[in-house]
């Protein structure tokens, strides 16, 4: 046994982790072996010692930096307080799907036009939104009612 | 929004509430950025850039952060990875310049190499001397994985079992690295500063 395999016990003895066993050979390893005594010491204060290291911070340009990237980086909060009218973009955002989507229904959505601008009242929406449920739940017991026939829903194509 | 969990944050964030990750990056600043000095072999302005890289990734995979797992293994994992991603580009530098990667991250190198490190504008600059002490120069020469171990534990305070996560090993193997390295530590430091 050398004195790197003692040291390792050292270290295994100050977290509680070395058997009686072992112990007893070390203890009798640090009576005759003065640079061991020396490492145990050392040992002990180590903890101290690593509190005392100095602490360094990145500089102010780049703790800037950061926080810029993480406010460009954040996503944004979930908008819901929508009111009685909306413009296309709220519309998507209230019906939470992309704008190309919403592009797609635009002859089904129910909407009005004022000075150029395409409007939608949140009233007539919920109300389409009802009538689709409904068609869904429609389509489905339909197919509920086909013995054997898979329970999935079928996408339901606007009459117009 | 102090007494919360990295956790909670963490979701808050994903909902979109940047005070959340401000919060994040505020406990995390400087044990990463510490960590990352160490693991970089001091190199100060490479720790700063990969600490941005850190953050910038950590806001851009947030939907990757599954809420019931711990958040700090999770970073730590990060900022290892871009730690040796910035070790291993650095390496590629130095082949350009016929240095091999050992002379660039080798503390203990005498070689022009380890010097070009210091004075090349590539490498940027190491951290003063008088911020580096013996014991972090002597923390710094322990092998890999001795030292990542040594340092997550001892300086940042990870319990074994979060860092066997980070490190991708067997908590045993973990404890067995730190024993190693604080005992040759020791050993190192019980000897007379030349």
């Amino acid at each position: 046994m050398n004195c790197d395999t003692y040291a390792e016990w050292l270290s295994e003895q100050l977290d509680g982790e070395l058997d009686a066993e072992h112990v007893r050979e070390l203890n009798a390893h640090l009576a005759t072996c003065e640079s061991c005594r020396e490492t145990q010491r050392i040992m002990r204060g180590l903890a101290a010692d690593i509190q005392d290291l100095p602490r360094l911070a990145p500089t102010d340009r780049s703790t800037l930096a950061i926080n810029v990237a993480i406010h460009q980086l954040a996503p944004k909060p979930r908008r819901v307080d929508f009111g009685p009218i909306m413009d296309i973009e709220e519309l998507a955002e209230f019906l939470r799907v992309p704008l190309e989507t919403v592009g797609h229904y635009l002859d089904d959505l129910p909407s009005f036009e004022l000075g150029g601008k395409l409007l939608f009242r949140r009233t007539s929406v919920e109300r389409w939104i009802e009538g689709r449920e409904h068609r869904v739940q429609a389509a489905e017991s339909d197919y509920l009612c086909v013995a054997g026939a898979p329970a999935i829903s079928k996408p339901i194509k606007s009459n117009g | 929004m102090a007494d919360l969990t990295d956790e909670e944050l963490m979701v808050m964030f994903q909902q979109g509430n940047a005070a959340a990750f401000e919060r994040l990056f505020e406990r995390y600043r400087l044990p990463l950025f510490n960590f990352l000095l160490r693991l970089l072999h001091f190199q100060r302005e490479s720790a700063e850039d990969v600490l941005q890289e850190v953050f910038v990734k950590l806001a851009k995979a947030r939907e990757l952060y599954e809420p019931r797992s711990p958040f700090r293994p999770w970073v730590y994992i990060i900022a290892r990875n871009h730690g040796l991603n910035h070790l291993r580009s650095r390496a590629v530098a130095g082949a350009r310049k016929n240095i091999s990667f050992d002379e660039l991250t080798d503390p203990t190198s005498d070689r022009p190499g380890r010097e070009l490190a210091g004075k090349d504008d590539t490498f940027k600059a190491i951290a003063s001397k008088d911020e580096v002490s013996r014991l972090d120069r002597i923390i710094d020469r322990l092998p890999s994985p001795a030292k990542e171990v040594f340092v997550l534990h001892a300086v940042e305070g990870l319990p074994h079992e979060e860092i066997a996560k980070v490190l991708e090993l067997n908590p045993a193997t973990v404890r067995t690295h730190f024993h190693r390295a604080r005992a040759q530590l020791c050993r190192v430091l019980a000897q007379p500063a030349i």
